[in-house]
């Protein structure tokens, strides 16, 4: 397991540089100039041209690359172009709040989806009918479409928890729990319909293989055979679909946190690509890059570890 | 006896005065925290940085200028308590001796030379800069309240200057100390900076030492990102915000209609269409007039302003404005048989082919080209559409990389002067990026400049714009209403309409009637 272990984050380390450097290159060469946006109406040549020099633009493409592959190695991502503010302390503040809406989403999707699909492949077939009909809704439901339903009826029609807004634990915690509960029941049901109709899936599979029929016959009863064999068998396929159904999410959060004004990590990101703010730009993509990578490597090897037959070599 | 008669009367009418003084200002209420739902997060807070308007209006509740606009456009004294002119190219400015920044700093000459010398330097970026680098001769520190500025030449349009938020007094102590104008703010005005939580908050209290006397009302605004038009409408109707920028105008009706929330407009804004006369049809203003005369302005007023917007005959000056006449104001109309005359005349019988490009990140710019491109059907000219993205337009139209473009301009302040920033051939954001040049345009802008009566100068503005309309290097659309958004509770917020980049303080005499 170690040495596939260690070949897999210096895989991950090679990916990480190459999605850099072709994001770095992408943005030197789409059209946009940030010295234009922040001049705006007042750009001209000359003015364009000392903003360049100031903020460093004027420098050869190999030259930024090589000052902001240095920089990261330092985990220093810089700073913005507008603000002069560093990338940094921004950069943890909006992965939290968006992790936050990721893993509690997850772990709710987790806690519901699971159990019902279980549910429906071990129950009779009315159950099983009614669970398979709510999750295909659930699977027709996501953010785009459940949010701005969501964000009215709970928000504004009925006033349950605020519309959109965010509050930091900190300052108040019934307050950041209040503006986080519609952004994750966004992402969640959507989610949900895959967990259960993933989990109802594994689960029939499983309970028709020899080992779940060896096992009846020898005595037990049915909810020891889903829980001591069936379940963990069918568990692997689902944990991985949860492994990447994470990655998927950080990257998409988009349309969430803008319906709900949360201010994470797809709404930095997407403010500085309209404005060209390059450093932010790198730093967010490196970052999801980061995380997307090593959470394929962690569930790779979880599945090792929760699979005995499976063996990394 | 008969004097204390007199005495009496005198002091019962100052009472009265008084009292009426104060019924006048509304019964304003002192206190609470105004929670406004903005458009934008910031992406910067340095004054002298042109950064859109909502940014803007975030800028005016902490700076001040040397002078200030009232609702007519006139020019008022601010952090300047007076000024006088010994010549036609000198002013000296008094500051006022109340006026401190938010840290107890009193204001100095010296605040306002480093002020001036920062939006003078190439390296900061400052929207004036060329306005003052081609203004101003020398600034000179008398006293420590006294300040001297020569100008190159007289100039009647100087002034106005002073009154833009770009000219912004900051503090020279503070700013060489290390601060970081760009993301902290210094200033005078009537909410002093607290913090700034990207994308979360930004934060406002009450300045405690403003000069302007009973003011501000608030206790503090706090300003809150929602980007999203119709996330930031809900805010607004849930009650979680009592005040917004920018509401959508499909639902300015909406909100309208309910008696808890009001809309303040103001028509300051137009859509307009930029032309390039190196794109050879345009290079002849008979084309660009039959362009403007080919457009329905009603059309785009109704379809993409939902009918919050004003067709337009003239220029940017509005309607009442002292430079404009009515003759001006009905310039043009919708004429398509008259647009296909000029066409013919033009040497364009049978049309032409032609990119128009406008932004695809902004709806109402898209859809006004969509509205364009089928009018100009009807007069033969084809035209294709090239939606680029904000970031590409900006450039494109600063290298002047188009045929035609939609855009979105107005007065930045109420001098016509203004002008200059669009079609001067040398300065002009518009005309020196494509190489329009009109020397009489050019002679009249300087000519407006140069002359200090008042009279003289509206005859020059008259035959400016009438040039301007007839060689029609920018066609004026639809004026846009501007609309704030609030709970009808929220009074006192000043909508200025003659200058979205002009100092009024808008926020200086807001107040909540709880």
């Amino acid at each position: 397991m170690f040495p596939y272990a260690l070949r897999r984050i210096v895989l991950s380390i090679i990916t990480i540089l190459i999605i850099f450097t072709i994001v770095s290159l992408i943005i030197y060469i789409i059209p946009g100039d940030p010295a234009y946006i922040i001049l705006g109406d007042r750009a001209t040549p000359e003015t364009v041209a000392a903003l360049r020099t100031s903020l460093g633009l004027n420098r050869p493409f190999f030259i930024q690359y090589y000052d902001r592959l240095k920089g990261v190695m330092r985990l220093d991502f810089g700073k913005s172009l507008y603000d002069n503010r560093p990338i940094g302390p921004e950069l943890v503040n909006r992965l939290g709040r968006t992790f936050e809406l990721i893993i509690t989403a997850m772990i709710l999707s987790s806690l519901v989806g699971i159990p019902l699909g279980i549910w429906a492949a071990s129950s009779t077939k009315f159950t099983d009918l009614l669970i398979s009909t709510f999750s295909i809704i659930g699977l027709s439901l996501p953010s785009i479409v459940i949010g701005p339903i969501i964000a009215f009826l709970m928000g504004v029609k009925w006033k349950i928890f605020p519309s959109s807004g965010f509050i930091s634990i900190e300052t108040n915690l019934s307050g950041h729990l209040a503006f986080l509960v519609m952004p994750v029941l966004s992402l969640a049901i959507f989610t949900i319909g895959i967990i259960t109709r993933m989990t109802r899936s594994c689960v029939l599979d499983n309970i028709r293989k020899d080992y779940a029929r060896t096992a009846k016959a020898k005595g037990l009863t049915g909810a020891q055979v889903l829980f001591r064999h069936v379940l963990k068998n069918s568990m692997i396929p689902v944990f991985t679909l949860i492994g990447m159904r994470t990655g998927v999410m950080l990257a998409g959060t988009v349309i969430t946190e803008t319906l709900f004004n949360w201010p994470g990590l797809s709404t930095f990101l997407i403010d500085a690509a309209y404005r060209r703010d390059y450093p932010i730009i790198q730093a967010v993509v490196l970052t999801v890059a980061v995380v997307f990578v090593f959470l394929n490597l962690l569930v790779d090897l979880l599945v090792g570890v929760l699979d005995p037959r499976i063996k990394y070599n | 006896m008969k004097t204390r008669i007199i005495r009496f009367t005198l002091i019962f009418l100052l009472v009265i005065a008084c009292v009426a003084g104060y019924a006048s200002a509304e019964n304003a209420k002192y206190g609470d925290v105004l929670k406004v739902g903005l458009s934008t997060d910031p992406i910067d807070l340095n004054p002298y940085i042109q950064s859109g308007g909502s940014t803007e209006r975030v800028k005016t509740l902490a700076y001040n200028s040397l002078l200030m606009y009232d609702m007519q456009g006139n020019l008022l004294p601010a952090l300047a308590e007076s000024w006088e002119m010994p010549d036609k190219k000198t002013y000296i400015f008094h500051i006022r001796k109340d006026a401190k920044f938010h840290n107890g700093q009193p204001v100095t000459a010296e605040d306002v030379r480093f002020s001036i010398d920062s939006i003078m330097d190439i390296r900061t970026g400052a929207f004036l800069y060329t306005n003052f680098t081609s203004s101003i001769e020398k600034v000179t520190v008398i006293n420590d309240k006294t300040i001297k500025i020569v100008l190159k030449s007289q100039n009647a349009s100087f002034l106005g200057l002073l009154g833009m938020l770009h000219a912004s007094i900051v503090s020279k102590n503070w700013v060489e100390a290390g601060h970081d104008l760009n993301n902290e703010m210094m200033g005078t005005g009537a909410f002093k900076f607290v913090k700034w939580d990207p994308g979360v908050k930004l934060t406002f209290v009450r300045n405690d030492n403003y000069w302007r006397e009973g003011l501000p009302y608030l206790d503090g605004i706090e300003l809150i990102p929602i980007k999203d038009e119709d996330v930031r409408t809900n805010a607004l109707i849930s009650g979680e915000v009592d005040f917004i920028d920018f509401p959508p105008w499909k639902v300015w009706n909406a909100i309208e209609s309910r008696p808890e929330l009001t809309i303040s407009k103001s028509a300051n804004f137009s859509m307009v269409l930029f032309f390039n006369p190196h794109f050879e049809p345009f290079a002849n203003p008979k084309v660009r007039q039959a362009i403007k005369y080919a457009i329905d302005d009603r059309v785009i007023a109704e379809l993409v302003f939902f009918g919050h917007a004003v067709p337009t005959g003239g220029g940017f000056l509005p309607p009442g404005h002292w430079a404009t006449t009515d003759a001006i104001q009905n310039f043009y109309t919708y004429d398509p048989d008259k647009a296909r005359n000029l066409l013919a005349e033009a040497g364009y019988p049978n049309g032409f082919k032609v990119k128009l490009m406008a932004t695809s990140t902004y709806g109402m710019h898209r859809m006004t080209a969509e509205v364009i491109q089928d009018q100009l059907k009807k007069i033969g000219i084809d035209v294709q559409l090239e939606l680029t993205e904000w970031g590409s337009t900006i450039e494109r139209r600063g290298k002047g990389q188009y045929d035609f473009m939609v855009y979105a301009a107005g007065l930045t302040r109420p001098d016509p002067d203004f002008y200059s920033g669009y079609i001067e051939s040398t300065a002009g954001f518009m005309a020196r990026p494509v190489g329009y040049k009109d020397e009489m345009t050019d002679k009249l802008l300087e000519l407006g400049r140069l002359t200090l009566d008042s009279e003289l100068r509206k005859k020059v503005y008259n035959i400016l714009e009438i040039r301007f309309l007839e060689q029609c290097p920018i066609a004026v659309l639809a004026r846009r209403e501007t609309g704030y958004a609030h709970k009808t509770k929220v009074k006192g917020f000043l909508n200025f309409a003659l200058g979205y980049m002009s100092c009024v303080e808008p926020f200086d005499g807001v107040w909540i009637d709880r």
